[in-house]
């Protein structure tokens, strides 16, 4: 068994973040993990993006060759569309629909959206509206990473304790949300309704 | 000891850590910062005391090294490529002198400048100064190489260069710890005049540093990190180094691979092993990232027929950017999967943060100047180079740390003007005030614009040691008291910054203009 998955977004929008909870689950359910970050840039609104590769036997390379991409997580939509040349033939994209602010104004949405629907699977999801819904407006990461859990071999509860874990020193509020904003995200993918905690 | 999910730089800061360093000293700059953060994060570093703040510039990083080297304890010494160039004085004359405590210099290189000037490879430099080089192919070989490194400095009195590129030091994978090793006590070096580079002495180091490249060249041979794998089918033989060696054995996976691999980790290259894989292959594909310079070698040990090598030089890979399995697998003749291209694809450049105090001071600037066909504006590196780009575009320069001050200064030499530099405060404190000193020597009709947003934010909020002092800096190096003006970027002093900035250019000889406010992520500003 073996998944590579790319994260891309803005920064800002929290790709790293997303990147070492998919890490962390990976880990927790004894899976081989390698990821690799694009780091450096302290301004905002710059493509970021990470590829994580997780296995049951030996990782080599942490970069994800072009064509062996099993699922890209889009935060943000264009930023989906930047590694779709990436995409497995099988490959899947769950992409956040709502654009972060730079493009938006600019953005012709109707092609980005066509766009986007040329992966051979395509999931569309408006990740920032639920999470402002769930109450957590800066967790779109959240939510969206609690869509790529329908997708990704890890168990819930190891994406829960990588969550608590990542979240625990900002106390139990924080916390909670960002479960909340977990489940949503892995709620409305299609992932069985979550336990009662 | 546990085992730690770690990014490449991070495991080399543990690397040193469980090496039983004393000191780390560096200077920030993407690829490397994360190897003194994790130092300074390191819940060991404070019982330890272990020296981690940051220093001015890379030179004066790496001399507090080779001073803690001296005193016989281990030092790790941190940067940038070319921080490296900006170190280049010591650097070369610290491999003349040799180590006492175990020095090692990590330097990470940027292949594809993704936050860089130039794509220059540390592996040249490091062979320029005759000192040893590793370079690791993962994570776990950047933490156990670290720790060999300290080792082969103490055992050949050498410093020695641990090569990184970005995509290993912001590579993340779970690594394995060794024991740790104490620090050293203090003592000093057996013969004193190992660190006396005055002729008499320099002449005899010299000569010692040549008769040691024997003994590198023996370690390479013998060294755990200069590997073969062999493979059956030698029609293509195959020698990679550091990051190319993962995805090399991602192009071929499986034991034994397709074609022999004969991995590079520790340089000089080792002759024999290559002269031993070329007699059994009819070409030789050589895998590195960066500069051609394994490849260069190589043909230099061969015969000139044969085998053919190819690499980066005849065109099989391409020649600049980061080395990629995408380009191996096609130099290897892999079939590619046919590729989703979208309609379109905007765009994104960064900006600079809403809010952020550059983009008055740089709209201030603007300005000014519009009024002045011929003059110039002389920028510098840091967040504020993002001015170049829409939507400020302004005409200015980026070339190298703390050269704004000094090409505005060639540029009034050459009877141009108005001149204006444009420099940040931690980029002033690296190089700006002997360029400041040099204008002020000579009374040169220049106007040095200093961005104090009281931190380096650039690569992520690191402390800037002139913070709060700057005007007086100024006045210490013998500007005009009456001609440093500090003013405060803000939409509503706009009109008023305008003109203070024009009176400043009317000035004959060297003004100075403080814009001072925080980062908005000040907050943010540490150590
Ligand atoms: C020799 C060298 N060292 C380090 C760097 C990396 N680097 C680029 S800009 C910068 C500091 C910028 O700080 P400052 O001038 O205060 O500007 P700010 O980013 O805060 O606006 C650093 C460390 C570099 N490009 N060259
Ligand atoms: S990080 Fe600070 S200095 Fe850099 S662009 Fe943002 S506000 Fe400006």
């Amino acid at each position: 068994m073996k998944k590579d998955v790319i994260v891309a977004g803005v920064g800002g929008q929290g790709v790293l973040s997303a990147c070492r909870l998919i890490a962390d689950a990976g880990l927790r359910q004894g899976l081989a993990v390698k990821t690799v970050e694009t780091r450096g840039m302290a301004q905002r609104g710059g493509p970021v993006c990470a590829h994580v590769r997780l296995s049951d036997s030996v990782v080599h390379s942490a970069v994800i060759p072009v064509g062996k991409v099993d699922l890209i997580l889009a935060i943000e939509p264009v930023e989906g569309l930047r590694y779709l040349h990436a995409l497995r033939h099988k490959g899947h994209l769950l992409a956040n629909v709502e654009p972060f602010d730079v493009l938006g104004e600019s953005l012709d949405r109707d092609q980005v959206m066509d766009d986007l629907r040329l992966a051979p699977h395509c999931t569309l999801l408006s990740a920032s509206s639920i999470a402002r819904e769930a109450g957590s407006p800066r967790s779109t990461n959240v939510v969206m990473l609690g869509a790529a859990a329908t997708q990704l071999p890890m168990d819930i509860c190891h994406f829960e304790e990588a969550l608590r874990a990542r979240f625990k020193a900002k106390g139990d509020a924080v916390t909670a949300s960002a479960l909340a904003a977990f489940h949503a995200g892995f709620g409305v993918c299609g992932g069985d309704e979550p336990p009662i905690p | 000891m546990s085992n730690l999910l770690l990014l490449g730089n991070e495991a080399v800061a543990q690397g040193a850590l469980d090496a039983g360093i004393s000191g780390a000293y560096a200077y920030p700059g993407t690829p490397s910062t994360e190897i003194m953060e994790h130092v300074q994060r390191s819940p060991e570093s404070v019982p330890r005391s272990i020296h981690s703040r940051w220093s001015a510039n890379e030179k004066t990083a790496l001399e507090a090294a080779l001073g803690m080297s001296y005193a016989g304890k281990r030092a790790l010494a941190c940067m940038k490529h070319v921080g490296l160039n900006v170190a280049a004085d010591i650097f070369m004359n610290a491999a003349v002198t040799g180590t006492n405590g175990g020095l090692v210099v990590a330097v990470a290189d940027d292949p594809s400048m993704h936050s860089s000037q130039n794509e220059q490879d540390s592996r040249i430099f490091s062979a320029f100064a005759q000192t040893l080089t590793l370079e690791p192919c993962d994570v776990q070989e950047a933490y156990d190489m670290t720790i060999a490194a300290f080792a082969l400095s103490e055992a050949l009195e050498i410093p020695v260069v641990l090569r990184l590129t970005t995509l290993l030091s912001h590579s993340r994978s779970v690594i394995v710890r060794q024991p740790e090793r104490e620090a050293n006590q203090a003592s000093l070096p057996e013969d004193a005049t190992h660190f006396m580079l005055i002729p008499l002495y320099a002449r005899k180091n010299w000569k010692r540093l040549i008769e040691k490249q024997e003994t590198f060249r023996e370690q390479s041979e013998m060294s755990a990190f200069n590997t073969l794998l062999d493979g059956p089918d030698h029609s293509v033989g195959i020698i990679a180094t550091g990051v190319a060696y993962s995805y090399a054995r991602d192009c071929l996976p499986g034991t034994p691979p397709a074609h022999p691999i004969l991995k590079i980790g520790q340089y000089p290259i080792p002759e024999k092993a290559i002269r031993e894989l070329a007699a059994s292959c009819e070409t030789l594909l050589v895998l590195e990232d960066g500069a051609p310079m394994v490849e260069e070698r190589v043909k230099g040990v061969l015969p000139a027929d044969r085998p053919v090598v190819k690499g980066r030089l005849d065109g099989t890979l391409p020649r600049c950017g980061e080395l990629t399995p995408d380009a191996i697998a096609c130099a290897l003749g892999q079939p590619t999967e046919p590729m989703i291209r979208p309609q379109t694809l905007p765009v994104r450049m960064p900006r600079l943060c809403k809010g952020c105090p550059h983009v008055e001071s740089l709209g201030f600037v603007q300005e000014a100047m519009a009024t002045f066909p011929d003059g110039r504006v002389f920028s510098d590196i840091g967040c504020y180079a993002l001015g170049l780009l829409p939507p400020i575009e302004l005409e200015g320069t980026c070339v190298n740390m703390g050269s704004s001050i000094t090409m505005a200064k060639g540029f009034r030499d050459a009877g141009l003007g108005p001149s204006v530099a444009v420099i940040g405060d931690s980029t002033f404190a690296h190089s700006g005030m002997t360029a400041l000193l040099d204008a002020v020597f000579e009374q040169t009709s220049i106007t040095v614009v200093i961005l104090d947003n009281g931190t380096v934010a650039m690569t992520g909020w690191q402390s800037s040691p002139v913070a709060g002092k700057i005007d007086r800096i100024c006045e210490g190096l013998g500007v005009d008291r009456g001609q440093i003006r500090t003013l405060v970027p803000l939409a509503c002093n706009h009109d008023s910054n305008v003109v203070q900035l024009r009176e400043a250019l009317a000035y004959e000889g060297v003004s100075v203009i403080i814009a001072q406010r925080e980062c908005v992520h000040g907050e943010g500003a540490k150590r």
